[in-house]
């Protein structure tokens, strides 16, 4: 059972996952550990997600209508579950990104030019 | 969302399948099988956790914790089947005897009329102006209104008559039957359709006596016909008279009365079912009932306005008086009389209060056994707190398991309330013959009413001990199972906050019946004016066996004559009517000589007839003048007698007694007033100071009719010593008179009874809920005391240990026990103060504070309270210190 403040802290992490996992499926259908991988990968080590986190996220985003999921064959001949981004999805994709980016840019200017860039 | 439900194993393998990707990639890499697996996980974070969540995402999580909460409540209950069916069985009384009023009084004032579209059927009632009391309807007064198409659809009249079936030719054997003479539109406007043949129309209401049909009720039918479906077109004989069976109403017809009728027959046929009684042109007999149905658009208070423009119109040029008369319209049911149904109201809210009352000892007793047998679960409650249960979950859960008790103590009660308002209405039915046919079945309204009331009452015992058991002091109450003196403390002091709580509600229940009670004795022994011991009431049938006024006459003659002679007689005379007999006749008098006018109105007085030794036989003092003689009778100037009421109202301050007044329409003549009689009560027992003129019985054949017309007067009769044997005398010389002939004797007495039937009611149930609400209350005194005295054993060893006798023990419990009670008692003589106050109308001359109940309940609750406290004191006597303060 979850308490209060974890419930807190994993509302903020689903808000920058769903984006996440969206943007990864952009490029094709993918099934959970590829997901991490890649979100892993892209972001240079930076962004480390807790693997287990992915899932209920992934969850929310087929319950949403965002993606839908299958069973599939993986690469290495394995089961896997494969998510694919569906138009909605696509929409929901672009309108998070301008709004990350919109953030992201808002925040820049806030703390102006990066010190010691030299 | 629910229909995408995965299937619980689903989350599992894909994690399954998650980590077995992560550990390939890995062993790519290069680590072991080992290294790579664990690394898979670790990468993975807290695996359990992810398939929580996973699976907690894709449910209803407060539905399982509700589940889980309900079968752990029903596992808690089955193992504890002593607590259980303590706690049940209390609940039961409780609710159920709340269901069971509840139903009675939707079932006689709440439910609508058994009738087509009840929702635009009204009751009429008229009254007075400047009289409290609602009159009924004269025949001409109901044409005249039947009239008033603006506003009503149709205007019915009914009234009961007792008729005798067969009759006629010597029938030894005659069986009386309740039929209700109705006008031609009854069914046609309340819409009872026949089952077999038809039901009357205006046709067959139109000249008396014309059309002697009658139409059967299912029941009477069924009783009386066997079901028979050649009945339609057979006869029936009532009263003497052949009746043709017109058809048989639906099983569920009814009409506007719960009490159900044998027959309907037209109203015209009055004249031929009463012969000494001619309602039909009589414009002063009062004696029928109304109900309509409005014109659709047409709103109640528009159509009782147009309705008293009528009766108004009417009451100056039909009956030539002066007074004001009013309408009153009421929404159709079947307690609707407007003074009745106030007072049924009042009845109903007090009841209704009284067994919440009950209810709430009830709840308080059940809660006090919930927190005692919370404290032995105080280490589950501290373990699950500990492990991470919020209050609020546990609260949910001890909150599920008192609904649970609630709900199977209401299921119970429903069963309880299936046949407790039958018998009440058996045990307390006023004293009509006829069956009454309320609507008592256990449906939605009811099933509904006990579902919402066993969830309040859940909660209601349940909240408190929830909200205390789950109080997070963990480390304590794992370490030594909360015995902490500090938790048992505020615990004590919850217990005994109930139970005196109890004890105040007990009292205000208790001092309410007491003062019934004696309102109740108030009324029985109350004033009459007149002597009413061992005074016979004899009505004789003649009117069934073709006597006339003049054969009537001579028949109350001759059985005079020879009831005078019999030595357990002391006095014989005849009334037209009989004091508390429920009927009174009015005529519009006329005071003093002039002709009415706007200085000397005239108005409407009850007058009675009666034979010269009338006020002798019933020991009504002659305060002014003289009583009337042999003379009066005979013939002579004409004379009346009034009675004080009267002459305070007419002749204030002067004496009346020759003056004269004309006790009539027109045709009669003036009468000189002779005498004037003390008050006595009326045709109800609350007529009490209402102006009455007696006229004198004529055995002439001129003069007022009523006068001279014997036929359907009662005998009244004082016994020397022993009613019953001279009732059984009277009936043999009736008998030698005229084998035909009955005589049925009551007791003048007994007629108080039917009049206090009301105080009886309420003076019964009151005493029944307050023995019971004393009964709870010791049965929690008792729990509340003997738990006390288990967690004080410790306490009490030390005391006996240190030199305390088993007195002072004794002393001490019985004691505290009382102190709680002097506290509950204080609290609730004073809520009782402002309750008294309100029932004050009920309490027939006696005062709200009156000493003798409260000394009496005060003995009573003090008695109760020592003897449920002697039992636990004895056993903390019993102590063995050693024992005791070894005890942990």
């Amino acid at each position: 059972m979850s308490t209060q403040k974890e419930k807190d802290r994993l509302e903020l992490l689903q808000g920058t996952l769903d984006v996440l996992i969206l943007r990864t499926l952009i490029f094709g259908p993918q099934h959970g550990q590829g997901i991490g991988r890649a979100i892993q990968q892209t972001s240079d080590d930076e962004l480390l997600v807790e693997h287990g986190a992915l899932y209920p996220a992934l969850q929310r985003l087929e319950e949403r209508g965002w993606i839908t999921a299958e069973w599939g064959i993986s690469t290495n001949n394995r089961k896997a579950r494969f998510y694919t981004l569906t138009r909605p999805g696509r929409k929901q994709l672009v309108k998070e990104t301008t709004k990350w980016r919109r953030l992201a840019a808002a925040i820049g200017r806030v703390l102006g030019p990066e010190a010691g860039e030299g | 969302m629910f229909w995408r439900k995965r299937k619980p194993s689903d989350p599992a393998a894909e994690v399954e399948a998650h980590l077995e990707l992560e550990a390939e990639r890995l062993k790519e890499r290069g680590l072991s099988e080992e290294e790579a697996r664990v690394a898979a996980r670790r990468a993975f974070g807290n695996v359990t956790r992810a398939e929580e969540r996973f699976y907690e995402s894709g449910r209803w999580l407060w539905w399982d914790h509700f589940v889980q909460d309900l079968r752990f409540g029903l596992r808690m209950l089955r193992k504890n089947p002593g607590f259980t069916a303590v706690a049940v069985l209390t609940l039961t009384l409780g609710i159920g005897l709340n269901t069971s009023i509840f139903t009675l009084f939707d079932a006689v004032a709440l439910r609508p009329l058994p009738v087509k579209d009840p929702a635009t059927v009204v009751n009429v009632y008229q009254r007075i102006q400047g009289e409290a009391s609602y009159r009924s309807f004269s025949y001409p007064e109901y044409l005249a209104l039947r009239n008033a198409d603006s506003v009503l659809s149709g205007l019915v009249a009914y009234a009961w008559i007792p008729v005798e079936l067969g009759g006629g030719a010597a029938t030894t054997d005659a069986e009386e039957a309740q039929a209700l003479l109705v006008s031609g539109n009854y069914f046609t406007v309340l819409g009872g359709a026949a089952v077999l043949g038809r039901t009357f129309t205006l046709e067959e209401d139109q000249a008396p006596g014309a059309d002697p049909v009658a139409v059967l009720s299912h029941a009477f039918w069924k009783r009386h016909f066997d079901s028979d479906p050649a009945t339609v077109g057979k006869s029936v004989k009532l009263n003497g008279i052949r009746f043709t069976v017109l058809g048989i109403a639906g099983q569920d017809f009814i009409g506007t009365e719960p009490q159900i009728p044998d027959l309907w027959v037209p109203l015209t046929m009055q004249g031929q079912l009463m012969p000494s009684d001619d309602r039909l042109r009589d414009r002063g007999s009062f004696w029928l009932e109304a109900v309509a149905r409005t014109r659709p658009g047409v709103s109640i208070r528009q159509a009782q306005a147009g309705m008293n423009v009528l009766i108004n119109r009417f009451s100056r040029d039909y009956l030539g008086t002066r007074e004001q008369a009013s309408i009153t319209l009421t929404p159709g049911s079947f307690l609707a009389r407007p003074d009745v149904r106030g007072q049924v109201d009042s009845l109903a809210f007090l009841v209704m209060a009284a067994v919440g009352m009950v209810l709430l000892i009830a709840c308080a007793n059940v809660a006090n056994l919930m927190m005692a047998r919370a404290t032995g679960r105080q280490r589950e409650i501290g373990i699950r707190l500990s492990l991470g249960a919020t209050r609020r979950r546990l609260i949910q859960q001890l909150l599920i398991e008192s609904s649970l008790l609630a709900l199977l103590g209401g299921g119970i009660g429903l069963l309880l309330a299936y046949w407790m308002p039958n018998l009440l209405i058996e045990a307390l039915k006023p004293p009509y013959e006829q069956p009454i046919a309320l609507h008592l079945g256990l449906d939605i309204p009811i099933f509904s009413y006990t579902l919402l009331l066993s969830l309040f009452t859940g909660a209601a015992f349940g909240l408190a001990p929830a909200w205390q058991a789950s109080k997070p002091n963990v480390l304590s109450v794992i370490k030594d199972g909360g015995s902490s003196s500090g938790q048992r403390l505020s615990r004590s002091r919850l217990h005994h906050v109930l139970v005196s709580a109890e004890i105040a509600i007990c009292v205000v229940l208790l001092l309410g019946a007491g003062l019934l009670v004696r309102a109740l004795k108030r009324a029985q022994t109350v004033n009459l004016g007149f002597d009413a011991k061992r005074v016979l009431v004899v009505a004789l049938d003649l009117n069934l066996h073709g006597y006339g006024d003049i054969r009537a006459a001579e028949f109350h003659r001759e059985l005079t004559e020879q009831l005078q002679t019999l030595a357990g007689v002391k006095s014989v005379s005849l009334a037209s009517l009989v004091p508390l007999g429920g009927i009174s006749r009015s005529a519009p008098i006329t005071i003093g000589e002039h002709e009415p006018s706007a200085s000397l109105p005239s108005l409407s007085v009850n007058y009675w007839v009666v034979s010269p030794n009338y006020f002798e036989t019933l020991g009504v003092p002659i305060v002014r003048g003289r009583g009337f003689s042999v003379q009066d009778a005979r013939g002579g100037p004409p004379v009346a007698i009034i009675n004080e009421a009267m002459s305070r109202q007419f002749w204030p301050g002067g004496n009346p007694v020759g003056k004269r007044l004309r006790p009539g329409p027109p045709s009669v003549p003036f009468a000189e007033i002779v005498g004037v009689v003390k008050n006595t009560r009326g045709a109800r027992l609350w007529e009490a100071d209402e102006p009455y003129v007696y006229l004198p019985t004529l055995q002439t054949t001129e003069g007022p009719p009523v006068q001279t017309g014997q036929l359907g007067m009662k005998l009244l009769v004082r016994a020397e010593t022993n009613p019953d044997i001279v009732a059984a005398t009277l009936a043999r010389l009736v008998k030698r008179l005229d084998p035909n002939v009955k005589a049925s004797s009551t007791l003048l007495e007994k007629s108080v009874g039917r009049w206090v039937w009301f105080s009886q009611v309420g003076a019964t149930l009151s005493s029944a809920l307050g023995l019971l609400a004393l009964l709870l209350a010791a049965v929690g005194i008792y729990g509340v005391m003997s738990y006390s005295v288990t967690q004080r054993t410790r306490e009490m060893g030390i005391r006996m240990a240190l030199g305390a006798s088993q007195d002072d023990v004794l002393k001490l419990v019985v004691g505290q026990g009382l102190r709680l009670t002097l506290l509950g008692a204080a609290i609730g003589f004073l809520i009782s103060l402002a309750v008294t106050r309100v029932m004050a109308g009920m309490l027939y001359g006696v005062k709200p504070t009156d000493p003798v109940t409260l000394v009496s309940v005060s003995l009573l609750l003090t008695a109760v309270a020592v003897l449920a406290c002697y039992i636990p004191a004895r056993r903390a006597t019993k102590v063995d210190p050693m024992v005791a303060l070894r005890y942990e």
